[in-house]
């Protein structure tokens, strides 16, 4: 094959794939307020419309077994962007199973910034319970998200929420905890993992803000990409986390200096 | 061991109840014993109560071993009370019940007609009590043993000739009692000379409805059909009464003599038809029709002034979340569906309670600022070992679930104390950790009665994001 006709077998190509990707792209431009911004610099720019859809199912796992509960973090840190529409305030959360890491506790969601009294939270004793729940919430279009932990799903449930999201323009968040399982019908897909926090700005010795690793595995319309952040609950926002405080160096003298003022406050 | 009951054939062979089973055995070795089981006796004889719920709303069970049922207007809809009387018994003998009644003006009297008659089906025109029930033994009039042992040798065997006497004589031997059954009280009952209570099975509805199948239905899509049509009536008489269901109860009966009961709740009054109706098909997914079923009873179990109401503007989001709320909870039982609500208790694991759907929202101010608290909180805090490096210092490794956690940040600690104004509270003192491992995974710890003496106990109460 020569270098002109795969330059034009590359062009058909693109065509095809820019006909299958318009009838989206045209449904989001048509209306401006069915993007739905998180607001995170490093990574709104790889989403179509710097925005997530909102008419979406959205999933997100964390990259290790013990980064789930950051995995929940992160998604009640994304709807907290989310602004109400139409009286739209309650947020159903399902679970399913009795969790191995405990329950949603509505302390720890103030603490992120939200509102515990905008939740409904919903016990199921399965996934597929879980899945029937999500999907009842999100055809009630009467809810601002739906929010479900499950332990895995297949393909076509995964689309089956999707459309019954886009029908009602409410956004579905699933966390996996089946790591990203390959076939998923997600508008995007997360992984999140837990980073080392810097302190707290008025306690040394303390944690400071949640910070993550996020990777935006997949996009649809948009494209891959990831970026560290720190969720700040105060200001509602997502900060960038700059790539230098974690050189080996000054974590140890970090810890040294942790160790150091514990041992002087406590002797 | 002694003999409960017995059946026909036993008692032809001389079997009689009280009899002791060697005895009996004596008398007929081929017979069979089977142990005696009141609590299901009684239980099998509420579900026969609850069966007669076609024949009438009021039902009652008489003792251990008979039905009290109020026809008073019902007998009409079977032809008449002699019909009725027919019908009753025709069903019952179709179960193989060896069944006896009685049908009266007054209860007692029923009782009595059924208990103590000479035929086994009983039926005393109104205005003729007296007649019916001059020839039956003393003992038909439910009073106490003493009374009716004392009556007999008075030489008053019938209670003809107990009527026949003045009523201050049979005063003075016999006066009433608190209990009720004085031998004059509970003549006055059996004559309708005084009121007799009956507390049915089930209480008198005042929203009930009633389908009859002519032929019966051996399909759910059938039952769904007739579903439709019970609950416009349903939904109408409560329109006319401006009023809504909170909570409805459909029973159905079947050919075989079983009744099946479905409940389901609504989270505020309704009376739209097409969300209760949909409430209910959920529940009639778990109906095995059997041999079919040959009726139907709705029945509004609890009702609510629900006035008309204005159309929205906001495009009834509060209404389609209730009816949400509602569907989740007629699938996943009532419990499934909550809201979390601040109690004010300082304990974290009482510090939040989940609410009913049915309760009102609490307001956000409701949880006031305290330290951060995780995302994730265990119902039961889970068990540590963890090394601190001085006895009240930050902990700085910990092992849960056999896994260790080197700490890499800490902060803390929060004293959480018993609650001394709380009567019941038995909590120890408590000492939370906020602690950050050197993979960023943040944790709540807490070490218990920090200032009792002995081994230190740590627990992990939850998990940060």
């Amino acid at each position: 094959m020569d270098k002109n006709s795969r330059l034009v077998a590359l062009a058909a190509l693109r065509q095809r794939i820019s006909a299958l990707e318009r009838p989206m792209q045209t449904r989001v431009s048509a209306e401006p307020d069915t993007a739905w911004l998180p607001g995170i610099k490093t990574l709104d720019g790889a989403l179509p419309l710097h925005g997530l859809t909102l008419g979406a199912l959205h999933e997100a796992a964390g990259a290790a077994d013990t980064d789930g509960p950051s995995a929940v973090a992160f998604l009640a840190a994304l709807l907290q962007r989310l602004s109400r529409r139409d009286g739209r305030e309650t947020i159903l959360v399902c679970e399913s199973g009795a969790g191995r890491s405990g329950r949603l506790y509505g302390w720890g969601w103030r603490d992120l910034g939200g509102n515990p009294t905008e939740l409904l939270m919903v016990r199921a004793r399965h996934d597929k319970e879980a899945l029937w729940i999500m999907e009842e919430g999100l055809r009630s279009a009467a809810l601002a998200a739906v929010f479900a932990a499950i332990r895995s799903t297949g393909f076509t449930m995964t689309r089956r929420l999707s459309l019954a999201a886009q029908e009602s323009m409410t956004p579905a968040l699933l966390l996996r905890d089946d790591g990203l399982a390959p076939t998923s019908a997600a508008a995007t897909r997360w992984l999140v993992r837990t980073l080392p926090s810097a302190h707290d700005s008025l306690d040394i010795c303390a944690p400071g803000a949640p910070r993550w690793r996020l990777g935006l595995v997949r996009c649809r319309g948009g494209r891959p990409a990831r970026g560290d952040v720190e969720w700040h609950h105060e200001t509602g926002a997502f900060r960038v986390v700059a790539a230098l405080g974690h050189r080996p160096a000054a974590a140890a003298a970090d810890q040294q200096r942790t160790l150091r003022s514990a041992l002087l406050r406590t002797g | 061991m002694v003999l409960t009951a017995v059946d026909q054939r036993a008692e032809q062979a001389g079997l009689l109840p009280g009899m002791r089973l060697v005895d009996a055995r004596a008398l007929a070795a081929g017979v069979a014993v089977e142990t005696a089981d009141p609590a299901a006796d009684q239980q099998a004889l509420t579900r026969l109560g609850l069966w007669c719920g076609r024949f009438t709303p009021r039902v009652a069970c008489d003792g251990t071993d008979g039905l009290l049922l109020d026809v008073t207007g019902c007998s009409h809809l079977f032809g008449g009370e002699p019909a009725m009387v027919q019908t009753v018994s025709k069903r019952l003998d179709g179960f193989g019940l060896e069944v006896r009644l009685g049908l009266a003006d007054t209860r007692g009297a029923a009782r009595a007609l059924a208990r103590f008659a000479p035929e086994c089906r009983r039926t005393v025109p109104p205005g003729n009590l007296r007649e019916a029930l001059d020839p039956l033994p003393v003992e038909a009039l439910g009073v106490m043993r003493d009374d009716a042992l004392t009556l007999r040798h008075l030489g008053l065997t019938t209670i003809g000739a107990i009527t026949r006497l003045p009523r201050t004589a049979l005063l003075r031997r016999f006066p009433s009692c608190k209990a009720g059954n004085g031998l004059l009280q509970r003549l006055d009952r059996i004559l309708g000379d005084r009121n007799e209570h009956l507390s049915p099975l089930i209480p008198p509805p005042a929203y009930r409805w009633r389908l009859d199948f002519a032929e019966p239905v051996m399909h759910r899509e059938g039952l769904e059909t007739a579903l439709v049509d019970v609950m416009a009536r349903a939904t109408a008489a409560l329109k006319r009464d401006h009023r809504g269901a909170r909570r409805l109860v459909l029973w159905c009966f079947g050919i075989d003599g079983s009744v099946t009961e479905h409940t389901v709740a609504a989270s505020r009054p309704t009376r739209d038809a097409d969300h209760l109706r949909r409430l209910l098909v959920g529940e009639l997914e778990t109906v095995d029709p059997g041999f079919g079923i040959d009726a139907i009873v709705l029945h509004a179990a609890s009702v609510e002034p629900l006035a008309a109401r204005q159309l929205l503007l906001d495009d009834g989001q509060q209404d389609h979340l209730d009816l949400l709320i509602d569907r989740l909870a007629a699938r996943l039982g009532a419990g499934a569906v909550r809201r979390p609500v601040a109690t004010g208790h300082r304990f974290p694991e009482q510090a939040e309670r989940l609410a009913g759907p049915g309760e009102a929202p609490a307001s956000p101010s409701s949880y006031p600022d305290l330290p951060p608290r995780p995302l994730r909180l265990f119902e039961r805090p889970e068990p540590l070992q963890v090394i601190a490096l001085i006895p009240d210092g930050p902990p700085r490794l910990f092992i849960w679930r056999r896994v260790r956690f080197r700490i890499a940040r800490a902060a803390g600690p929060e004293r959480i104390a018993p609650e001394w104004w709380a009567p019941d509270s038995c909590q120890a003192t408590r000492d939370y950790w906020r602690v950050e491992d050197t993979d960023g995974h943040r944790y709540w710890l807490y070490r218990a009665d920090p200032r009792g003496d002995g081994v230190p106990r740590w627990f992990l109460h939850g998990l940060y994001g």
